[in-house]
């Protein structure tokens, strides 16, 4: 990818980062904290007359330190909670059939180990290649395939079929176009 | 793996069924997954949960995430994106905060523009240079390098510049950049930095062993005289000279004639005496009388 593609690309590249943080951090408003936080990184290290060769996977991986580093100091020192945001969070009742049934993938997401939680969301949400994501989390790639495979069948049981928005189908055509959808 | 009944092996794992799902196959084994799904009504549901499991989650991170809202978000995007912009390597590019170290490590290239060359403390020079190494990346070992020896004292000389370094007139590469590439060590990084009076270009060479050298040298041209000072330092060859106008320094983890050899690519004609020549590192021999070669080129004061 070239400098000027990276670069109209950036836009995207933050709406990106901003959803794999949501994935990981399963709050939008720590999420955007979170990319902004990477955004000053990566411009340090820019600054610093530092060239990146890889910018969306430098992004990234940049963001999954930002978070493993908050993940630590939330380790030592515990979670800073506003009371107010808290009891407002907790009134707000969920009234759709549809936030039921995205808060049982969020659960069965946030109950998969961390490893195998970021890959599928790199994978699965961002749709990168094994290599980006090897480069991201600085694995292997058959270490990736491994955590990817693992994480979707981990996945896959927890989650009743039932709930799916798309109904088994019988016939490969069918199968064809579910998947290119 | 798809269950199997007995002994039977399965045509296709769920890893090949999961790349199916994803679209990461080549399209001959994509035709090959399909002809076997097409048969066996339990890999096309389970292919079918794969693509709906992972629709799942886009649909559920991505309408939890939204877009970025915060103006600061897109304020720091906007940085990056400059930043990006931005020249860098193959430019020239100017380190104004360049600080003590930075200082120190071009003091010798400064001081021979200026025409005091001679009042520079020897040991003072040997610090600064190893100091410029170590700022531009050398290996750890330097910083052990004895710098208890004076180096040796600067004698004046004439010189023939050479011509056949590379110059070039564009404002955004130096006016000389030698091609030390026959020696191993490519160009990886060009400097301008800033002094009070003048400035001094940096050229960082890398060798492929991972072996660094640097040159420095004035600006603007000054004062034309001839100087020249050549010593071995542990794995450090250091080489100072003053030379059409110009002052230049080059420190590099290499051996002295090499850097020696190397120098003549930017100065024709630099040599040192033989006859009171050791060869030693660090070795305690009385200094050479410098003298003019064949060439009439630098002759340097050795200190081995």
């Amino acid at each position: 990818m070239n400098r000027q593609h990276e670069q109209h690309d950036l836009q995207a590249h933050i709406r990106s980062l901003h959803r794999f943080a949501t994935g990981l951090t399963g709050n939008p408003v720590d999420a955007e904290d979170l990319v902004q936080e990477c955004l000053r990184r990566v411009l340090a290290h820019l600054k610093g007359d530092n060239s990146v060769s890889n910018l969306r996977a430098y992004l990234f991986r940049t963001l999954r330190n930002v978070h493993i580093d908050q993940c630590r100091k939330v380790k030592t020192r515990g979670y800073e909670v506003n009371a107010d945001d808290g009891v407002e969070f907790l009134s707000v009742p969920p009234s759709q059939e549809d936030r039921l049934r995205c808060m049982d993938i969020s659960s069965a997401l946030d109950s998969l180990p961390d490893s195998q939680r970021e890959v599928i969301l790199l994978s699965c949400l961002e749709g990168m290649t094994y290599e980006d994501v090897a480069e991201v989390t600085g694995n292997p790639i058959g270490t990736v395939r491994s955590r990817l495979h693992r994480g979707r069948a981990a996945l896959r049981e927890m989650l009743d079929p039932a709930q799916y928005d798309h109904e088994p189908v019988h016939g490969s055509n069918s199968v064809t176009m579910l998947r290119k959808a | 793996m798809h269950p199997t009944s007995g002994n039977t092996i399965p045509l296709v794992s769920d890893q090949l069924l999961e790349d199916y799902a994803d679209g990461r196959l080549d399209p001959q084994t994509e035709r090959r997954v399909e002809g076997v799904i097409a048969n066996d009504r339990d890999l096309r549901d389970k292919v079918l949960r794969m693509i709906a499991v992972r629709e799942a989650i886009r649909s559920d991170v991505g309408s939890r995430a939204g877009a970025p809202r915060d103006p600061l978000t897109w304020e720091l995007g906007d940085a990056v994106e400059r930043q990006l912009r931005r020249p860098k390597r193959g430019g020239l590019t100017r380190i104004v905060p360049f600080g003590a170290v930075a200082a120190s490590a071009i003091v010798l290239t400064f001081a021979g523009t200026n025409g005091d060359f001679l009042d520079i403390k020897p040991a003072d020079l040997q610090q600064a240079a190893v100091q410029t190494l170590l700022q531009s990346g050398a290996p750890a070992q330097v910083a052990e390098t004895k710098g208890s020896e004076p180096a040796g004292e600067i004698v004046p000389v004439t010189s023939v510049p050479d011509r056949s370094a590379q110059t070039s007139s564009a404002e955004a590469m130096p006016e000389i950049v030698p091609d030390f590439s026959k020696f191993g060590f490519d160009l990886v990084e060009t400097r301008l930095v800033a002094g009070n009076s003048d400035d001094a270009v940096h050229l960082l060479y890398e060798g492929k062993n991972g072996r660094r050298l640097s040159l420095y040298y004035s600006g603007t041209k000054g004062e034309d005289k001839q100087q020249v000072s050549v010593r071995q330092e542990g794995p450090l060859a250091l080489l100072f000279w003053h030379a059409d106008g110009r002052s230049f320094s080059m420190i590099g983890e290499v051996q002295r004639n090499e850097l020696l050899d190397m120098a003549r690519t930017v100065t024709k004609g630099i040599s040192v005496d033989q006859s009171t020549d050791n060869g030693t590192q660090g070795g305690t021999n009385p200094p050479a009388e410098p003298s003019l070669d064949q060439e009439g080129g630098i002759k340097a004061r050795s200190d081995a």
